[in-house]
């Protein structure tokens, strides 16, 4: 790889997260220092400037998502303080001025840190999937879909019975990108049990699908990937043993399986 | 040498890459005391070009820390790095080579089956004229690593593709079935020897024929020459170098009986039998064995270096095996000299059989990727040579698997590929186009003529990825997605669209997007959002927008908007009568929101 830019993004603590938009036109940094800094890529000059800085939680910020532009620029955001918060860009405000972006109300039901959120792919309506150390899962979604206002929780997964705290790590979650296998499904992992689960979503339900592992240390990051015309879908798991691990998924009952395709170690 | 095994190809991506970020993000050698101090890496992933946003993370976060560590410039940056990208200096050759591309595929669908062979030849000559004008380029370009590894790569592809032509196209098309004339002028092209510059140095350092027979170089020049089937030339060298007294008398009587001999070199002509052609090549070469044998006797009475050296090169043109192994640099050298003086009426087929008996004096773990591209294709070894090809450049696998499929030799490379190798060499050079801003539509193109379902969903998700920053653009990229009867991605780009001119104040506009994807919720609330501004302002002043659409939309809200506006105009005209009648269709027809 060579290295075409390098960018000084200027948090005043540890990144936390960094995440382009859709279009890879934005790039947004969260952190320690409790900031959101969002950049736009300039094309004429090549150069990315700073859209906005915003002081945005009362604790470290751990992740950031982006939903599809269909609903417009919106950001989510997580962090330690046990929320999540929605911006909105208001583009008749100018660039810099701390009212580009409007926070709507925090979104406050969970009782330990949050650190991991997911917009639903864009063929569901708005909705945002979070993880929670406190060991559930909540779909959030704005009952106001025009002014994207009142978001509340629409349906939840208990996927750790009997709660779950900090001290158990972290939940992680990633949705299926397909709107045609496997549509509304989601893939779940981390806590106390170390296990992942793959989830759909159905009439406003969770309901569990499989298991696909387990493991003995922390699951720290999971991920979905884009079918991209395939007929099995691919999830990659993060786990603190150091290992990355790829499963094939085939979510046809006739076909239905998992198997483990890869494993890394990094 | 170690051969690429052809049980079963997995053709994959560059499993990992590597990048030395500058400044770097600890000293070198500290990466553990780094990664203790609460460090690590983290990434984004750009969606449409091959790069990547990397910069230092916490692993914890700060209240998480027992200890307190710093934060240093170096972490706060971010690193974006790219892999596979195109360069500029490609843009020209990229957008030809496309034009070609998508005329043989128009010509495919236009035949429906094999597209004939002087299609292709004339289409492969068009890209190898693209090849050659970018070297040309290049070679005028200021001299540095990139335009001199540009020039290589380029040049190898040239003579890659050229060969491929020969063997299959050319050779294929019935019109002349030796593969060797096609396979000499190949190598004269694109690997030309000896050089010119030194026959001219030679003749000029030479003022007579005396120091021109004495001259160290004459001798493995006119040998060269022989090998290379530069016939004239070798005549005219050594009619040059035969007055010369300082060489013997038999020395120069065989040097003009050779130069006569050259000339008199068979050349095959149309109208001319196989036979007729063959039997001319048996005499004349069998002039040269006698010739060979005279001087051989003359040569175990006497030491002559002269006469030992015309030997040589009456032995390479009698197709001596041993003496063109001598005398050859290469194998492509030595293949050609056997072809053309052993079997000059060799067909394709013979091809794989005397090229291992060549490569197997030559193949060495020295060879280079040209080597090995170009010997596994004139052995026939399809698979490898496709995978060798990538090795070069990803737009010779990319279109060299596209002519095999249109030759129909791509079957042979599907029994032994895990993917399907056409489709899978298109998509890849697709997504090194995106890579550029300025390449998008090419790219799309390369998805789009594809066409297999993998690549018609790959499209899809790249063209919805497209930033929309335009209206002109929009219309580009709705056009693109109309071509290929992207339904679903042009879905999605109206969504986006009427999303966007929603936020931008252009209801009109908005509505008319959503109108084209049936989204009547989007379109109710915009009319609600119209309806909402008038009772506010008691101004009604929509009117033009609802117009805008009116043509297009059936929907409920937006008649009620239409039939609304229009009772106003009549009421403020006077026609009461008429007001009337649309306050009451708007009744009768309950078409008005339930809050208005």
């Amino acid at each position: 790889m060579d290295q075409d830019q390098s960018i000084p993004v200027n948090h005043d603590d540890f990144i936390h997260d960094i995440a382009y938009n859709f279009y890879g036109s934005r790039l947004a940094t969260c952190g320690s220092d409790r900031c959101i800094k969002i950049w736009d890529w300039n094309r004429q000059t090549g150069l990315w400037i700073l859209n906005e800085s915003i002081g945005a939680h009362d604790s470290s910020i751990v992740r950031l998502s982006w939903a599809h532009p269909e609903f417009g620029q919106v950001l989510a955001s997580c962090s330690l303080d046990c929320t999540v918060r929605i911006w909105v860009e208001q583009e008749t405000n100018m660039k810099n001025s701390s009212m580009r972006w409007r926070g709507l109300m925090p979104l406050g039901d969970s009782k330990a840190a949050v650190h991991s959120i997911a917009f639903a792919p864009e063929y569901s309506s708005l909705s945002i999937a979070t993880g929670s150390s406190d060991g559930k899962v909540r779909l959030y979604s704005p009952t106001d879909p025009v002014r994207l206002s009142n978001w509340t929780v629409n349906c939840m997964i208990d996927f750790v019975p009997g709660g779950a705290t900090d001290a158990d790590g972290p939940l992680c979650v990633s949705w299926c990108k397909s709107r045609f296998s496997s549509p509304h499904m989601l893939v779940v992992g981390g806590s106390k049990h170390k296990n992942v689960k793959i989830y759909q979503l159905l009439s406003n339900v969770f309901v569990e699908l499989l298991e696909l592992a387990q493991y003995d240390s922390h699951v720290l990051d999971i991920d979905w990937a884009p079918t991209m015309g395939r007929s099995y879908h691919l999830i990659a798991t993060a786990c603190a043993d150091g290992h990355i691990r790829i499963y094939k998924f085939w979510s046809d009952p006739s076909l239905a399986k998992t198997h483990l395709s890869d494993s890394l170690f990094v | 040498m170690a051969r690429l095994g052809t049980d079963k190809f997995v053709v994959e991506r560059e499993k990992e890459v590597a990048t030395r970020l500058s400044p770097g993000v600890f000293p070198t050698g500290r990466q553990s005391e780094w990664s203790a101090q609460n460090r690590t890496l983290t990434h984004s992933v750009h969606p449409l070009t091959n790069s990547v946003a990397l910069c230092v993370a916490g692993k914890q976060p700060r209240e998480q820390l027992k200890t307190e560590i710093r934060v240093y410039e170096q972490d706060q940056r971010i690193y974006v790095c790219g892999f596979g990208t195109t360069p500029d200096e490609r843009l020209s050759f990229i957008n030809d080579t496309h034009a070609v591309f998508s005329a043989i595929q128009s010509i495919m669908d236009a035949r429906e089956t094999h597209v004939g062979v002087d299609a292709l030849l004339r289409m492969s000559a068009l890209y190898r004229e693209a090849m050659l004008r970018q070297v040309r380029v290049l070679q005028d370009a200021r001299d540095s690593e990139f335009v001199r590894s540009e020039s290589d790569v380029f040049q190898a592809m040239h003579a890659v593709w050229h060969l491929l032509e020969i063997v299959y196209v050319t050779t294929n098309s019935g019109l002349s079935a030796s593969v060797v004339p096609y396979y000499m002028e190949w190598l004269n092209f694109n690997f030309p020897a000896p050089a010119a510059a030194d026959g001219e140095r030679i003749i000029g350092s030479s003022p007579d024929s005396n120091a021109l027979a004495q001259n160290p170089d004459v001798w493995p020049y006119v040998q060269k020459l022989a090998l290379r089937g530069h016939v004239t030339t070798v005549a005219n060298m050594l009619e040059r170098i035969a007055p010369a007294q300082v060489l013997s008398a038999a020395a120069s009587r065989w040097a003009r009986e050779l130069a006569q001999t050259a000339r008199d070199m068979p050349l095959a002509s149309s109208d001319e039998t196989s036979g007729s052609f063959n039997a001319r090549w048996r005499r004349w070469n069998s002039g040269l064995q006698s010739m060979a044998t005279n001087i051989g006797s003359m040569l175990d009475k006497a030491d002559d270096d002269a006469l030992s050296a015309l030997a040589m090169v009456v032995d390479v043109m009698r197709g001596d095996a041993d003496s063109i192994s001598r005398v050859g640099d290469t194998w492509q050298d030595v293949l050609g000299a056997v072809l053309l003086y052993s079997e000059p009426t060799a067909q394709t087929e013979r091809l794989p059989a005397l090229a291992q008996l060549v490569l197997e004096q030559f193949e060495s773990d020295d060879f280079t990727l040209v080597d090995r591209t170009l010997a596994a294709l004139v052995r026939h070894e399809l698979p490898e040579f496709l995978v060798y090809c990538n090795q070069i450049d990803a737009w010779l696998s990319a279109h060299v698997s596209d002519l095999m499929q249109h030759i129909g030799i791509l079957d042979s490379c599907r029994r032994v590929f895990k993917v399907e190798p056409r489709e899978h060499y298109l998509v890849f050079l697709g997504e090194r186009y995106l890579t550029h801003e300025g390449l998008w539509r090419v790219a799309m193109d390369y998805f789009g003529l594809c066409r297999t379902r993998v690549s018609q969903n790959i499209m899809g998700e790249y063209i919805v990825r497209m930033p929309l920053e335009s209206d002109r653009k929009a219309q580009q990229v709705l056009r693109v997605c109309e071509r290929y009867k992207l339904t679903e991605a042009m879905e999605r780009v109206h969504r986006q669209l009427g999303r966007q001119k929603w936020q931008r104040g252009r209801l009109g506009a908005a509505i008319a997007h959503f109108v084209r994807v049936n989204d009547s919720s989007a379109v109710g609330q915009i009319c609600d959002q119209l309806w909402a501004e008038y009772l506010a302002s008691g101004q009604l002043t929509y009117g033009p927008i609802i117009d805008s659409v009116l043509a297009t939309s059936a929907h409920d809200r937006v008649r009620f908007l239409t039939v609304y506006r229009d009772f106003h105009e009549c009421y403020k005209g006077g026609e009461f009568k008429r007001a009337g009648k649309l306050l009451l269709s708007i009744l009768v027809g309950e078409i008005a929101p339930s809050h208005a």
